[in-house]
């Protein structure tokens, strides 16, 4: 039979091995950042033609098209 | 094409169509939306600040969660793309978002070059056109720390280029774009958008075509709706609209001549004009051409004008031994007013006989003009000697 003592230290092993998972899961949630398929396309900051500063995250929660272009 | 692709999607508001031009002159790209009728939102990275983009077009598909579906995104890819329903992932609000929307502190005396170029771009893209001359002075700073870093020589280049065109320009300005570009591409001789900068404004042999020929169809187009066409900063001009060729021939060169042997006319010592020799590219192989642009700038203290009721400009260039000029376009029209204020351009291209030496040489050129001043209105007819300088040098870099 347990002491309680073996019980508490077993208990918080038990936390620390959950709390260590669930980071651990956040983290391979974080998808890695790259311009390649399957990546999250990089953030960046840049004026815009109307003379204004934005992120392309600012229009996330939308299917995109990103067109990198030039007029010549 | 993609735009017609993606309008019912855009119109439904099913989709964002993002457009990022990598182009010197955005307002360029405005005159070309308003061409279009694109109601896109487009970025601006004249500086090549997303360094991973070296070609265009490059299409991209981005889920709403900010996932690339296609790095290589084609037509066919569209229909699919739309139908599927793609989950948001369960990511921390602030992962992969830039906080700052304004530049940078600036760095410590001591910094890298990274470190300089980063506030370069910053300072570039979010601050204030007043501000050009700190980005040059980073720029340059970073391009000592590493000469052989292609990004950063072309920031430089193109942060001169863009201060050529305003108010803070520089004598030299827009000769050192050509050459830190030049650099750029010597580092990078892969990267189609350092090529681009320099096809710009080099010889017609290396152009793949005339870059800005629609400028002129848009505007009458624009006309044509009843509206008006965006100003362009700087009107595209020689090379940007010159048609390319596609091989090397010799053409019949008419209106050079050396009317002042002796040097007897009057120079222009109240500097009324100034001449801006630019040599593209200012690094050539023997055998390969290069393209001079002379600008003619009147001085924007003394507000000088154009003496229309007289004859046009007249350029002399001293063409060397083992040079060959193949192609000039010095006839500048004189517009219908007698007195006219507006920047005046001439081009010239040269060929570099195969077996020349290798190191700089200077050739020597002299233009013959008629302008007056703006106080009194006295007229005079004034000749300035410029050179166009350039180096021949086996390993540098081609252009196409």
């Amino acid at each position: 039979m347990m002491s309680s003592e073996s019980h508490i230290r077993l208990r918080c092993a038990v936390i620390l091995l959950m709390v260590g998972f669930a980071f651990s899961a956040l983290a391979e949630d974080r998808p890695e950042i790259g311009a390649k398929t399957g990546q999250m396309y990089p953030d960046f900051v840049l004026p815009t033609l109307d003379g204004d500063i934005k992120r392309l995250s600012d229009f996330r929660g939308k299917r995109i098209l990103l067109f990198h272009f030039a007029s010549w | 094409m993609w735009q017609n692709a993606v309008k019912p999607y855009v119109d439904a508001g099913e989709m964002i169509a993002i457009g990022v031009v990598q182009e010197q002159h955005p307002d360029r790209t405005r005159l070309y939306r308003q061409w279009r009728q694109l109601k896109w939102p487009i970025f601006v990275d004249s500086m090549n600040t997303l360094e991973h983009i070296q070609v265009v077009p490059v299409p991209v598909a981005i889920d709403p969660s900010g996932m690339v579906i296609h790095d290589k995104f084609k037509p066919d890819q569209l229909e699919t793309f739309m139908r599927t329903e793609w989950e948001m992932l369960d990511i921390p609000e602030d992962y992969n978002r830039v906080t700052r929307t304004v530049p940078s502190a600036k760095p410590l005396d001591d910094a890298t070059a990274a470190t300089w170029h980063v506030w370069a771009r910053d300072i570039f893209n979010l601050g204030q056109a007043e501000e050009i001359d700190k980005v040059v002075g980073a720029l340059e700073t970073a391009a000592k720390l590493t000469p052989g870093d292609g990004a950063i020589q072309f920031s430089l280049g193109t942060a001169l280029r863009r201060r050529y065109e305003g108010p803070y320009r520089k004598p030299l300005d827009n000769q050192r774009a050509v050459e830190h570009w030049g650099l750029a591409l010597d580092a990078n001789p892969n990267h189609y958008i350092y090529r681009r900068r320099l096809q710009q404004y080099g010889p017609r042999l290396d152009k793949p075509y005339n870059f800005y020929f629609w400028v002129q169809e848009a505007r009458a187009d624009i006309r044509a709706r009843g509206e008006d066409p965006f100003p362009l900063t700087a009107e595209p001009m020689g090379s940007e609209i010159a048609q390319p060729e596609r091989k090397a021939s010799t053409k019949s060169v008419v209106g050079l001549e050396n009317v002042d042997p002796q040097g007897r006319i009057n120079r222009d010592k109240k500097q009324l004009v100034c001449i801006e020799p630019l040599v593209t590219p200012s690094r050539v192989r023997p055998g390969h051409r290069l393209r001079a642009r002379i600008t003619f700038r009147l001085n924007e203290q003394s507000k000088p004008w154009w003496n229309n009721e007289a004859d046009n400009i007249a350029i002399w260039v001293d063409v060397p031994d083992g040079f060959t000029l193949t192609e000039n376009s010095l006839s500048i029209s004189s517009p219908e007013a007698p007195e006219t204020r507006e920047l005046r351009q001439a081009e010239l291209e040269l060929e570099v006989d195969a077996n020349h030496a290798e190191g700089v040489v200077t050739i020597p050129a002299y233009a013959l003009y008629y302008v007056c001043e703006d106080s009194g209105g006295v007229c005079y007819y004034f000749r300035q000697d410029f050179a166009l300088t350039v180096t021949i040098d086996a390993d540098a870099p081609t252009l196409k």
